[in-house]
């Protein structure tokens, strides 16, 4: 019996009467089909109704299962017309909108390269893309988490993850949503598996594997195993039809690296491929990891090894975009210490107001806000992930009523008490390699908040909206990479107020 | 005192010593205190101990003092007589105290030199005094230690809150912190001292630490029996030193003690139980009393698995794999020669609410499983190649097939439901359609684990033609499909055992063994594979 079942579910937003479609997705299943016909599921579209998945944002889900005609039918209905009518008797219609899409024409799709040597899988999703970004998901646009929270991979009190949690595959949906894909058909793909044995007769090797079709399939096709660049053919067989398995000998120094072929004996067309590494030795990088707990009580674990990001040309934050304040919180802090993560081992903060000020409670820094909170630690994780050397901290005057300054033994005071945290969060760590952290009033008044890296390789300079103290409470923060001319000067005017500046020494 | 002189010590020492022996509490942080008065015999200073990384309960710093002059021993023992004097002139019972955590600190003479130290300065002191002096370390070490940090959820007074504090204890505080002294002192004085009440008095994080190098108690058999029958709070305690004694022995726990361990199930029986049954070879290096554990967990289960008309206390409240897993364990234990023990009734009812139940808690805890809130790996039961595993198997299929019909329905339903959830879970992305398989092959081990079945249970048999109906018109076709890529069905000849698919082939060797009746009791789980293969199943 052959699979025949395709799932169908679309991602809505409720705008006016209209469920407007911000993701479709198709996919068929190695399942039978409803003897019925087509099945919404309860509280997924079953009495013409869905239930939120995530109320605030008027996000639901519609899940349909049925024969894979039917269901593609109504995956095409709503991309070509950009409209549907569900109906069912004694309910009323459910109507749903689309933005015109069109298809994403996929290099990798073995059908159309045969030939070139490297094969890819054979059937990739068929993806289909808006012109534009879509502006009523703005929330899950460029939002990892809120994307986990609706595909499963993470849980949160007020979202429902999608039905069944894990349809997408982890970051599916936060990727096709950033590349403006808005709809996917993820088509049934024929089942291949092998490996390499040792031959009990000939005492060589050979591939042992299976095609998992029917036997008329396997009855019309043959595998073919080619050598790496896909040129030279190693050897072909057929299929046992009714084990459905084979296999092909190998030469005695097989590399264990090739390429395997399904292919119809008449057309020569190839339906299947898949390039393959036999691991032979295995090199297992070790590198010892330790953990702390950061200020929003996560665990988290720091390798020895010390990893850069690739620099961020701008970045959006928004309290709007999150469940609740706490999420919105962690979500602006790991944003944070991603734009921190690409400034390397040497790092500028430039900032009028430095950090805000730190105020002392039984010897401990008592956090004067939650964008102190939010702040420090996304530096306290950067300090140890990027193995961070040297950090300056520059400023002028610390948001205290003290407008023109404040005195440097006090402001040291204060600040040393931020070492004295890094300290107790990081004294174990075997990321924590930090030399020199240094506090700098500039002698003149400056405006602009800047963080930049020091290291003379990595010429960065990010403009940032906000001062420390601000940016959780004001609700927006953003943060756009200079281009050479302004990061040349910016930084010049920088290391000017630095050299010209009161330097303390906050490791002392 | 100030008359007195003394080689090696200088003026401020003897007055530092004069006024600590008559201080009025015990200072744990003595060493600090001497090095701030500045009062140390010239020569000697203060070194941090090196420190494991893990301290999460102590709240200050070990120290222990160093010399590197000449004439170590003769410092030390000038020191002790300077010591022994000011306890002779006047002391309070902290003052002493003091004294003992100084010497105890000195760290430039051996072990022995030490201890003969300690044990010449306590003949000053008197046995009141000392009494007292003990029970005010135990108050200061309870302050001295944080409980939150170490212990976390406090004022539990089970086996298994002891065995936590002491697995975060090991290694954290070692033979030379002060809260070792205080075992000193229980040793040196036993009749006075090392009193299970005292004992009973210790903060759970001292006491634990102290645990690691064992209690030298002063008590007897009857003594220690009657204690434990007065205070049942403290039978936790002692039924994990009992267990855990680290090559110390208490000669006073025997065979009654042990009985009321047993029967403070839900605090200490069940842990001890834990231990024996769920690592085999756990009583293979035990010698002495621990031998007789298994005949006294015998006595005491025995009866309430198999007896008619018994209730099955300690399956009213079960985890459901721990309790199982070490349940299957005690049942291959008692299997040999006796295989026609039949389970009473309450114990069918209480095994099969308890399956009822976490088939429920299974399908509605599987989106919990992708989002990794809940551990998928403690779902179910261990690996099936254990054959404490297959016991417990064994339990849970009987109790399903012979529970009365109320629990059946409310079982049905749920294995159903639960079925239907795995379906969904088939459609979805890698990690759910593993886990749906997972899940799929937990339901059909228990449907296939019949072999004792014949033609006589009718009835039981129709409840497996219901539920392998259920099953295969559910799931059966993604569980075949799926299933059947597994090499261990497809290339089965060539295919090796293997721990990660120890369910698949448990099943596999079920089904290509089960005779007639068997394969009538879950007919539809053979047919659904023989329409929906596409590859030759070895279960034939």
């Amino acid at each position: 019996m052959q699979a025949n079942a395709s799932l169908l579910s679309f991602l809505t937003v409720l705008e006016g009467e209209t469920e407007h479609v911000f993701f479709l997705y198709l996919k068929e299943l190695m399942e039978l089909a409803p003897p019925k016909g087509i099945h919404w599921y309860d509280q997924k579209g079953a009495k013409n109704t869905a239930g939120f998945l995530w109320e605030e944002k008027r996000v639901k889900q519609w899940l349909l299962i049925g024969q894979d005609n039917d269901m593609k039918n109504i995956f095409h209905e709503l991309i070509d017309r950009q409209s549907y009518i569900a109906k069912k008797d004694n309910c009323p219609d459910a109507r749903f909108s689309m933005h015109p899409l069109l298809p994403v024409l996929t290099e990798k799709d073995v059908m159309q390269v045969e030939g070139i040597p490297v094969y890819s899988r054979s059937r990739q999703p068929v993806l289909y893309r808006r012109t534009a970004f879509d502006p009523s998901v703005t929330f899950l646009l460029d939002e990892r988490t809120n994307c986990q929270f609706i595909s499963g991979y993470k849980k949160h009190e007020y979202i429902r993850p999608v039905t069944p949690a894990g349809l997408f595959e982890d970051d599916v949906l936060y990727n096709y949503l950033k590349e403006k894909i808005s709809a996917a058909f993820v088509p049934r793909d024929i089942f291949c598996d092998f490996s390499r044995k040792k031959d009990s007769v000939s005492g060589g090797k050979k591939l042992r594997g299976i095609v998992q079709m029917d036997q008329l399939f396997r009855s019309a096709h043959t595998i073919e195993i080619r050598d790496n660049n896909g040129i030279a053919t190693i050897g072909t067989t057929t299929i046992d039809t009714i084990k459905g398995t084979w296999e092909i000998p190998l030469p005695d120094d097989d590399a264990g690296i090739g390429q395997l072929l399904i292919k119809e004996d008449t057309t020569e067309t190839v339906k299947y491929a898949q390039r393959y590494v036999i691991l032979n030795n295995l090199n297992i990088q070790t590198s010892v990891a330790s953990g702390f707990v950061d200020l929003f009580g996560r665990e988290m674990m720091v390798s020895e090894k010390e990893t850069e990001l690739p620099v961020i040309s701008s970045e959006l934050w928004s309290i709007e975009a999150a469940p609740d304040a706490n999420q919105a919180a962690i979500e602006l802090s790991d944003k944070m210490h991603r734009v921190l993560r690409t400034l390397g081992k040497h790092v500028c903060i430039s900032d009028p107001y430095f950090l805000s000020p730190l105020i002392e409670k039984d010897k401990k820094i008592k956090l004067a806000s939650k964008s102190q909170q939010v702040f420090l630690n996304a530096l306290l994780i950067m300090i140890v992930q990027s193995g961070v050397r040297t950090l300056v901290i520059q400023g002028f005057h610390n948001n205290t009523g003290k407008h023109d300054g404040i005195k440097v033994e006090e402001l040291s005071k204060q600040y040393k008490l931020l070492w004295q945290l890094i300290q107790q969060t990081h004294k174990n760590s075997p990321g924590f390699k930090l030399e020199k952290l240094e506090l700098v009033k500039t002698g003149k008044k400056f405006h602009d908040r800047h963080w930049l890296s020091n290291d003379p390789a990595n010429e960065i300079v990010y403009e940032i909206s906000n001062s420390v103290n601000g940016s959780f409470e004001n609700g927006q923060w953003s943060v756009k990479k200079l281009d050479d001319i302004h990061a040349v000067k910016v930084r010049s005017l920088i290391q000017t107020a630095y050299s010209q500046g009161l330097k303390t020494n906050l490791m002392l | 005192m100030t008359s007195i002189k003394v080689k090696y010590i200088s003026r401020k020492t003897i007055l530092f010593i004069g006024s600590i022996a008559q201080a009025e509490a015990i200072d744990l942080n003595i060493l600090e205190s001497i090095e701030k008065a500045k009062a140390l015999p010239r020569g000697w200073i203060i070194k941090i101990s090196m420190g494991h990384k893990r301290r999460p309960a102590m709240t200050g710093r070990t120290m222990y003092i160093a010399c590197k002059l000449r004439n170590p021993q003769k410092r030390y023992q000038a020191f002790v007589d300077l010591c022994g004097q000011s306890l002779k002139t006047r002391h309070t019972a902290a003052g002493a105290g003091n004294i003992l955590l100084l010497l105890y600190a000195v760290g430039f003479v051996s072990d022995d030199s030490r201890i003969k130290g300690l044990e010449h300065i306590i003949t000053f002191i008197k046995g009141s005094t000392y009494q007292l002096m003990t029970r005010t370390f135990i108050e200061s070490f309870n302050r001295y230690f944080d409980n939150e940090k170490g212990a976390g959820e406090l004022n539990e007074n089970s086996f298994n809150f002891f065995d936590k504090i002491a697995f975060r204890q090991q290694y954290a505080e070692d033979y030379d912190h002060p809260v070792q002294l205080l075992r000193l002192l229980f040793s040196m004085k036993r009749k006075i001292a090392a009193t299970l009440e005292n004992i009973a008095l210790i903060n759970p994080i001292p006491k634990m630490a102290i645990a690691e190098f064992g209690f030298p108690v002063n008590t007897n058999q009857k003594k220690f029996n009657a204690y434990l029958e007065n205070n049942r709070d403290q039978i936790a305690l002692w039924g994990h030193c009992f267990i855990d004694t680290h090559g110390k022995q208490y000669p006073f726990i025997k065979k009654k003690s042990i009985e009321l361990f047993i029967h403070d199930w839900a605090n200490t029986g069940k842990y001890i139980f834990y231990r024996i049954y769920r690592n085999p070879s756990f009583l293979k290096n035990e010698g002495g009393i621990k031998k007789q554990l298994p005949s006294l967990f015998n006595n005491f289960l025995f009866p309430q698995f198999f007896e008619a008309g018994v209730e099955n206390e300690i399956l009213k409240n079960v985890q459901f794999k721990a309790d199982l897993s070490s349940i299957g364990g005690w049942m291959c234990t008692l299997k040999r020669g006796k295989a026609d023990w039949v389970l009473n009734e309450s114990s069918v009812e209480l095994l099969a609410s308890m399956l009822s139940g976490h088939l429920e808690t299974m399908a509605v805890d599987m989106p919990d499983y992708i989002s990794d809130h809940k551990d998928r790996y403690i779902t179910w039961l261990d690996n099936m190649h254990y054959n404490e595993t297959q016991y417990a198997l064994q339990l849970l299929t009987i109790s399903m097939l012979f529970c009365n019909n109320k629990t059946w329905k409310c079982l049905e339903k749920n294995f159903k439901s639960l079925c239907f959830q795995i379906k969904l879970f088939y459609y979805g992305g890698f990690m759910p359609s593993h886990i749906a398989t997972n899940f799929a092959n937990h339901l059909t081990c228990l449907l296939v684990n019949i072999s004792g079945i014949s033609d006589e249970n009718a009835h039981e048999i129709d409840r497996l033609i219901s539920l392998s109906g259920y099953f295969a018109n559910i799931i059966g076709y993604p569980w075949v499909t799926i299933t059947e890529r597994q090499p261990m069905v497809w290339d089965a000849i060539n295919c090796k055992s293997n721990d990660a698919f120890a369910e698949l082939e448990f099943i596999i060797k079920k089904l290509q063994l089960a005779g007639p009746v068997q394969r009538r009791a879950i007919a539809p789980l053979y047919e659904a594979i023989a329409v929906y293969q596409t590859v030759p199943w070895p279960v034939h």
